[in-house]
């Protein structure tokens, strides 16, 4: 019996440590794009004909004391629960320190560092899982209720997998983030659990993620090339049934330059017991790809963050 | 006798052309952008200038605001995305064609355009990160500037 007990406790340690050692999701909270758009803090730009209106978060939060305070109480509650966030505005700065000293930084014979545009577009605020916050006031004479709406939103599936949702309880505090605090408190438990049973089914069925092919227009191959009999995205597709957890995955587009998978359950960790992402597990598809019979021989790999990787065939 | 003035003549003819070769290749060009010719903020205006300065004096002429030949140049966006983030990032694609004109004359002597693509936080960094890209030494603009040299 004190043997069963030991094993028992042997495995539950080996496996909370293994599951400690895992990728876990970042996440981030941003004001939704409704509110900012409310609140007048949004830029529009003339896209060649069309008006394209975008968020400029910058402005919210240097000038919004309620946006601050809403996002530092959204931080404290969640860290309580075990889920500690990045911070947009910290974030933010970094972004902008890093690029002006990577700017201002030369070698000792003049050179500089090289960033190519597409580095150039990605070095924006990202997180795994975006806390997507959008409120108002509604006001009963002197009473004040708070309506709410959170969403926590995969950045890779585009999947929501925690929300709620509701109005708070009329109140005569004015303060936003009290009233927040007041209308949240109550659900926030029900949310955390949400997002704990997205990470549950992660451990449980693999992490989801979602994987791209595309062809460059130099590539003397394309998706329907021709390999014994087979076209290139059979063979991928047939790569993908063999190496995913339980074969679960989704291709939702194909065509001779595409190929979109999306649901992708990949194993957490590889076969030498490493932490595995979307990155890591293209990276095999693409050794595959590359090794006889299929020979092709350049293969571009863009990591795109935990869940998100896009192949480019033909070239580097 | 006759031989050495022969031989003094071509000499003289030689280095009449090589002369003649030297200042093509030395002929003061201007640089000009007019303030209606395209809509583009004003500090990308400033770095189309320079960038044209730079094709100008890169491939063996000279730049020169009073000059009766001048280059210039319009420019065309051709795609242009917006992503919204933090922050926000515009994409641009954009043609810059560059002409070399004899303001005399009103005549265009030649043209060349440049595709380039360029990213920033606003429009400005993304146009002048679109010109930038724009090497003076390339092969297209280098002949452009040679045929325009020997044509005026």
């Amino acid at each position: 019996m004190k043997k069963l007990f030991l094993t028992i406790g042997c495995l539950f340690f080996m496996a909370n440590h293994l599951f400690a050692q895992a990728k876990r999701p970042t996440i981030m909270v941003v004001p939704s794009d409704a509110w900012c758009n409310a609140n007048g803090y949004v830029i529009t730009y003339d896209n060649q004909g069309t008006s394209v209106t975008v968020p400029d978060y910058v402005a919210a939060l240097q000038n919004d004391m309620d946006l601050m305070q809403v996002i530092s109480k959204l931080n404290d509650l969640m860290a309580d629960r075990g889920f500690p966030l990045q911070n947009l505005e910290s974030t933010i700065k970094s972004i902008n320190q890093s690029q002006a000293e990577m700017s201002m930084l030369q070698s000792k014979q003049g050179g500089e560092v090289q960033t190519t545009l597409y580095e150039q577009v990605r070095q924006r605020a990202k997180a795994d899982i975006i806390m997507q916050i959008t409120w108002d006031i509604v006001t009963q004479g002197p009473r004040k209720s708070i309506r709410y709406n959170l969403q926590g939103l995969d950045s890779y599936t585009n999947k929501q997998v925690a929300g709620d949702s509701g109005v708070g309880e009329p109140s005569f505090a004015a303060a936003v983030p009290v009233l927040l605090e007041e209308a949240i408190y109550s659900h926030m438990d029900n949310f955390c659990d949400r997002l704990q049973a997205h990470f549950d089914d992660m451990f449980a069925n693999g992490r989801e993620v979602a994987i791209t092919l595309q062809v460059f227009d130099t590539s003397e191959y394309d998706l329907e090339s021709d390999f014994d009999g087979y076209e290139l995205c059979e063979i991928i597709d047939n790569w993908f049934a063999d190496n995913t957890v339980n074969h679960r995955y989704n291709l939702v587009e194909q065509s001779e330059n595409m190929m979109v998978f999306e649901q992708v359950r990949i194993p957490l960790y590889d076969e030498r017991e490493r932490p595995m992402d979307a990155n890591r597990f293209a990276r095999n598809l693409v050794r595959y790809l590359r090794a006889d019979p299929y020979a092709i021989p350049a293969i571009k790999v863009l990591n795109q963050g935990l869940g998100k990787v896009v192949l480019i065939i033909g070239d580097k | 006798m006759k031989k050495i003035a022969l031989l003094l003549f071509s000499l003289f003819s030689l280095m009449g052309i090589c002369a003649q070769n030297y200042s093509s290749s030395k002929i003061p060009i201007g640089v000009f952008v007019s303030e209606d010719a395209e809509v583009i903020p004003p500090i990308a205006h400033a770095a189309l200038i320079n960038k044209m300065r730079q094709i100008v004096t890169a491939n063996g002429l000279g730049a020169n605001n009073q000059a009766q030949f001048f280059i210039t140049g319009l420019v065309n966006v051709t795609d242009r995305e917006i992503i919204g983030g933090a922050p926000t990032k515009i994409i641009q694609k954009i043609d810059v064609t560059f002409y070399i004109v004899d303001a005399a004359t009103d005549k265009i002597f030649d043209t060349e355009t440049v595709s380039t693509r360029g990213v920033g936080e606003n429009e400005n960094k993304a146009y002048i990160s679109a010109l930038k890209a724009i090497q003076p030494t390339n092969a297209n603009l280098k002949n452009f500037v040679i045929r325009s040299g020997g044509k005026s």
